[in-house]
């Protein structure tokens, strides 16, 4: 798993063509702060992101529908396992 | 180019094309009974093809989100009240393309635009509650009631000094209830429209942004079109109808574009 701060900048990069940047990286603070996720510590861990993705996915799923609110999650699992994995 | 970029030329194409024979009018070139012509045909029509766009958005954007998503509701009152002004266009289109007379007014059109209010206010009322479930910082519920009442407040001091010469201005009653109903259906909705406004502005640089952009914008702007209309008829100020025929038809186009960039956003 790639570090947290890392984490959360693929997630922003994939969710900003929909959310804008800046509703992105307020909501991963956001989001981050109820979950109890601390940005600056180590690597997110895999339920850390999973819970961090329903968050997101819930309003998702109100803007852009369940269907492609799975398909945007889906990239971004993928843009974070790529990024741990290099 | 994308699809987004596309799209928002042809609209701005025409827009400027549906708009070009009244901006040309009110710069003093009238051209004659040909230039009135054209207005007529470009004007109504223009003002009909955006509203069905509109309207179809919103139709098509209920129809692909799913049963249990709070945006569903808001996307169907909101293709319902655009129906309705549709209906309500295409009865001048009757009247002014088809039989080549003047609207009346009031006519059967007004039935059409005024029962679509309930409806346009339903769904700006639905669609704040959604962004609130989204769980996306969006602002207080205290931040949203403090905007209610200021622009509530500002509503009713611009309205006063507008709507007075139009209660005072000699008309048949309904056509006097009517001029003040618009702008003040119109005031009503403003106050939706400037909290989501707020509430859209966080998510600007995205989609969802210009999607809520495009239909904030276009009702702001038929507030100012119906407020001018109410203002200028009581005046007697005819001479400025074309500027409150550009006012509609962008407001018309404006909420085409945000209707059919939701349904581009559920589609692509």
């Amino acid at each position: 798993m790639p570090k947290t701060k890392d984490a959360l900048d693929t997630i922003v990069a994939v969710l900003s063509p929909y959310l804008g940047e800046t509703m992105a990286r307020s909501a991963a603070r956001a989001h981050c702060q109820k979950l109890g996720i601390v940005v600056d510590s180590a690597d997110i861990t895999r339920e850390q992101l999973d819970a961090l993705l329903r968050k997101f996915t819930q309003g998702l799923n109100i803007f852009i529908g369940r269907e492609k609110a799975a398909a945007v999650v889906g990239e971004i699992q993928a843009a974070v396992a790529a990024r741990g994995a290099s | 180019m994308s699809r987004t970029a596309r799209t928002d030329a042809v609209f701005l194409v025409a827009a400027i094309g549906a708009t070009a024979p009244f901006v040309i009018q009110l710069a003093g070139m009238a051209g004659g009974p040909a230039g009135d012509e054209v207005r007529r045909y470009v004007g109504n029509l223009g003002k009909l093809a955006f509203l069905a766009v509109a309207a179809l958005g919103a139709v098509k954007s209920a129809s692909r989100l799913e049963a249990d998503n709070p945006m569903r509701a808001a996307w169907r009152m909101m293709a319902a009240g655009l129906v309705g002004f549709a209906a309500g266009e295409v009865v001048f289109v009757v009247y002014e393309v088809l039989l080549r007379v003047p609207s009346p007014f009031p006519s059967l059109a007004d039935a059409f635009f005024i029962a679509s209010y309930p409806f346009l206010l339903a769904a700006l009322m639905r669609a704040i509650s959604a962004y609130g479930e989204t769980g996306y910082p969006i602002g207080t519920t205290r931040e949203r009631m403090g905007t209610a009442v200021a622009i509530g407040a500002a509503a009713l001091l611009v309205a006063y000094p507008i709507l007075k010469p139009v209660l005072e201005a000699p008309a048949a009653p309904l056509a006097t209830v009517l001029n003040i109903a618009y702008p003040a259906l119109d005031l009503a909705l403003l106050v939706p429209v400037v909290i989501l406004l707020r509430i859209a502005i966080r998510f600007r640089g995205g989609q969802v942004w210009l999607v809520w952009a495009g239909l904030l914008a276009g009702f702001l702007l038929m507030c100012v079109a119906d407020v001018l209309y109410a203002y200028f008829s009581a005046m007697g100020k005819e001479s400025l109808d074309p500027l409150v025929n550009v006012a509609f038809i962008l407001s018309y186009a404006a909420i085409a574009r945000g209707a059919l960039g939701q349904y581009e956003l559920l589609l692509h």
